[in-house]
């Protein structure tokens, strides 16, 4: 019995083949969150009327029309679920702390799962381990496992939590969970106004008042991610970093 | 005659308590491979700073577990990057370049530091793998990778039990899975070896 409540945030985005199998795998975790929330983030294709599928919602009258809820609930195999529609052009910042919002109050760990990332079963259940035994720690990642495309798998060692490789470099995977206090503490939530360092910028944030630990096993599974635009990705991270930075001085 | 029982029930509880304490201390000290009968044992650590992170903050608390229950063994830092520490050590403190002089074992925790360890006349090199950085290190050539992970001068612990199939894979060595920086483990393996 660890007595914390664990909202799970999951984002998807154009992931309708894998959103079901992202949601399965956070049911069957040998501890189950007390809430999922789906946030989509303006999906092009069926995500969410497969997330909608999932939770039995069905068309409603909405803006003069019948249209799937633009915010749903329901339970899935005994779990509490919310589905978010959110418009194309929010950003994933606004998307993440629209999700927050709703589970903010009686929540105490927070975890985050990227489009089409599949949990291992263990996952949560050793994070708050974590938690629970270190209170100076503020946030736990682990390594993981990439799916190819054309089939074959890849493992991830993630590095372990450094302030001067945290400087040095993003922080490449976003599924963590994080302990909703150092969040408080840390002022540190997601900035609406990023679109791809938004977890290096919570991160840099957090270090400065915990550590961020690295549960050194693949504890999940997440296909293979194409960067469209490498240099915008790298001229945000850098910006980030300098703003942070110029913030300790 | 009452007082000479007393004397003599005395003496035999003084005596009592003094076994009580050598066999602590043999128990003590056999938990990092040592007796009673040995030196004072030297053992250095060397880390790339002391900053916020994983390897410090579990590295640095059970080196000061060490100093407190250890009384045989003495611990020396040495560190590449000088800055306030975030867990205060209870041992002393030394520049990398005090290291050039160090003859007695050290622990290394990255490639980087296990390298430098090779420059010194240190017996034996333990390196401690916090997470495999060769990697994603491009500044450090294939030999002196191995280097770092199969001198015969090199015992390697992981940090984690995925680890020790990565190097067999990678350089055929067998790693031993020591968790969180246990430093009396990696001695218990490390002293027998160095007074043989």
């Amino acid at each position: 019995m660890d007595f914390e409540n664990v909202t799970v945030v999951a984002l998807a985005h154009n992931g309708e083949r894998c959103i079901r199998r992202t949601v399965d795998s956070l049911v069957a975790q040998t501890r189950p969150p007390e809430r999922i929330v789906v946030a989509d983030l303006g999906s092009s294709d069926n995500t969410y009327p497969v997330l909608c599928d999932m939770l039995g919602l069905g068309l409603i009258e909405h803006e003069g029309k019948r249209a799937l809820p633009p915010k749903g609930e329901g339970a899935y195999h005994g779990v509490s679920v919310t589905t978010l529609r959110m418009p194309p052009q929010a950003t994933p910042g606004q998307c993440l702390r629209a999700a927050m919002e709703i589970a903010w109050a009686e929540t105490t760990i927070f975890g985050f799962v990227s489009t089409g990332a599949v949990y291992h079963p263990e996952r949560i259940e050793k994070s708050i381990a974590v938690l629970q035994s270190n209170p100076i720690v503020v946030a736990v990642v682990s390594d993981f496992t990439i799916e190819r495309e054309g089939g074959g798998e890849h493992r991830e060692y993630g590095r372990p939590f450094d302030w001067f490789q945290l400087l040095g470099g993003p922080m490449h995977d976003s599924n963590c969970l994080v302990r909703k206090a150092a969040m408080e503490q840390s002022h540190a939530t997601f900035n609406p106004q990023l679109h791809h360092a938004v977890f290096y910028d919570l991160f840099l944030r957090l270090a400065r008042v915990g550590i961020i630990y690295h549960l050194p096993e693949a504890l999940h599974v997440r296909p293979e991610k194409k960067v469209k635009d490498t240099e915008a990705v790298e001229q945000e991270v850098i910006r980030v970093r300098d703003a942070v930075v110029k913030g300790m001085a | 005659m009452a007082g000479k029982n007393a004397k003599a029930k005395a003496q035999r509880q003084r005596q009592q308590e003094a076994a009580r304490r050598k066999h602590d201390a043999q128990k003590v000290l056999a938990g990092v491979g040592l007796d009673l009968s040995d030196d004072l044992v030297g053992v250095g650590v060397v880390f790339e700073h002391l900053g916020p992170s994983q390897a410090v903050l579990f590295g640095v608390n059970a080196i000061n577990d060490l100093c407190r229950n250890v009384v045989g063994v003495d611990v020396a830092l040495f560190v590449e990057q000088q800055m306030r520490p975030s867990v205060v050590p209870s041992c002393p403190v030394f520049g990398v370049e005090q290291m050039a002089s160090w003859r007695k074992p050290l622990i290394a925790t990255s490639t980087a530091t296990c390298l430098a360890a090779l420059e010194t006349e240190a017996p034996i090199i333990v390196h401690y793998v916090v997470y495999p950085d060769f990697a994603d290190s491009t500044d450090l050539s294939i030999e002196e990778v191995r280097r770092a992970f199969c001198d015969p001068r090199v015992r390697v612990f992981v940090r984690a039990k995925d680890y020790v199939a990565l190097l067999r894979n990678e350089f055929g060595i067998e790693a031993r899975f020591v968790p969180d920086f246990q430093i009396a483990e990696m001695l218990k393996v490390v002293l027998p070896e160095l007074r043989r």
